[in-house]
């Protein structure tokens, strides 16, 4: 039997006629392995998490959509049609990108390939060996793509690109509104008066724009924040499952030679290392996720999978054109008014 | 992973945010002409960065460059026109290079 499909038939195995110790030995795998099929589910949820969160709108309040709808829609000049009713109510709502949903269906069904056969062995259904070695595949290539996502997250962190916007926008306004002003006071000081507006509030409105920056500031480090928390969150996890799943993979390699006291220590201890990477020393994660990388890429135990996934990669960058392609600057017809 | 793919993303990501920004601040009529091209953008912009994190992806020291001069043109232009005519380019590029 192929390594790559040990773990589950072990498992198998043991649910049907193994004996005592075997049993033990099987089941203190199946532990191990119906962990890392938890983390990889949440691996999974962070990674759709972080796609969402970087085009997602911030939050408006009822009232807030309200009024904006009642702005634009009144002092618009555009033809009204539905597209357009629906822009004024939501101006902000981010595009489905199609790939992106492709790609979380995909490593769900993974998952779900893998996890099948832990419902079939707690039903007692039997199970074939081919099922088996499905099941094992899909846990090895899941290993795989967690580790090189972990890895490629790390290198490119998630931006909250709407919310970033957002502040800007606020500040950009407020400093104008702030330069107008101080141009005013200069005047006034030079007794020029422009307004019915007395010193004394001029100076006041000066003190709230500069308080109003200074909460623009905490709402900007707030983002950053934000950013790096999903950050961290979805390299740990993804780290974490593919921790986790390279462990359970090698250890059932190395099924037969191991005996239950070994396997009893070995287990626990993997298990605790993969619940250390919370994100909380995000620099202990981030080197294991690149370290993870060059183990599977040079491990013979884990290369086949990982080149088929590289090359499957790299024949789609082959196929696309290698160098500069010219800007067209041509409008195409708008197809909302 | 190579540090021009890095740097184009990074590059790609400010693009964004620039034309988030203009889109923002523009009047609601502008929006509505904005808004199908920016949809395409912010599209293309997730498209390309999901084919870098599975490394599918080479970028080249040009393909950062053509994005730090649609970055130039998008701060440069004056109106809606020059802003779609940017985004339109943006977008094209992006389609033609990586998806």
């Amino acid at each position: 039997m192929q390594n790559s499909n040990k773990i589950i038939w072990v498992i198998f195995a043991a649910s049907l006629s193994l004996g005592g110790c075997s049993v033990e030995k099987a089941r203190a795998l199946q532990g191990a392995a119906v962990q890392f099929k938890t983390e990889s589910l949440a691996a999974i949820d962070a990674i759709d998490q972080m796609r969402q969160r970087e085009l997602e709108a911030p939050p408006r309040s009822q009232s807030e959509i309200r009024q904006g709808f009642i702005s634009r829609l009144l002092n618009s000049k555009v033809d009204l049609n539905s597209a357009v009713v629906d822009l004024a109510i939501d101006p902000f709502k981010p595009p489905n990108v199609a790939e992106w949903d492709d790609f979380i269906v995909d490593l769900r069904s993974q998952y779900d390939g893998f996890a099948s056969i832990f419902d079939k062995l707690d039903s007692g259904t039997l199970i074939s060996q081919a099922e088996a070695k499905q099941s094992a595949e899909y846990a090895r290539t899941l290993t795989v793509q967690m580790a090189l996502l972990a890895d490629a997250i790390a290198k490119n962190p998630p931006v909250l690109g709407q919310y970033r916007s957002r502040t800007i926008v606020k500040l950009k306004k407020l400093r104008q509104d702030y330069q107008t002003l101080l141009t005013r006071l200069k005047a006034r000081e030079a007794g020029i008066s422009d307004g019915n507006e007395t010193l004394q509030q001029m100076n006041q409105r000066k003190s709230d724009l500069e308080n109003q920056a200074g909460e623009l500031m905490n709402e900007w480090q707030q983002i950053k924040q934000e950013e790096q928390k999903l950050l961290e969150t979805t390299v740990a996890q993804c780290t974490k499952a593919a921790t986790i799943g390279k462990e359970v993979v090698e250890v059932a390699n190395h099924y037969d030679d191991l005996e239950i006291g070994q396997l009893n220590a070995l287990i626990p201890r993997i298990l605790t290392t993969a619940a250390a990477f919370t994100g909380r020393d995000y620099s202990m994660v981030k080197v294991k996720a690149t370290n993870l990388v060059s183990q599977i890429q040079s491990d013979p135990l884990w290369s086949g999978v990982t080149k088929t996934l590289l090359d499957r990669a790299n024949t789609a960058a082959a196929s696309r054109a290698p160098s500069q392609v010219s800007l067209p600057v041509s409008l195409p017809p708008t197809s909302r008014n | 992973m190579s540090d021009s793919n890095h740097l184009f993303l990074q590059q790609a990501s400010d693009l964004m945010n620039d034309l988030n920004v203009r889109y923002m601040e523009a009047e609601f009529d502008d929006q509505v002409q904005l808004k199908d091209q920016l949809d395409r953008a912010m599209s293309d912009f997730s498209r390309a960065k999901l084919a870098i994190l599975k490394n599918s992806i080479i970028c080249t020291s040009d393909d950062v460059k053509q994005m730090q001069q649609l970055r130039q043109r998008l701060s440069n232009a004056p109106d809606v026109q020059k802003i779609l005519a940017t985004v339109v380019s943006f977008v094209s590029f992006v389609r033609l290079r990586f998806l």
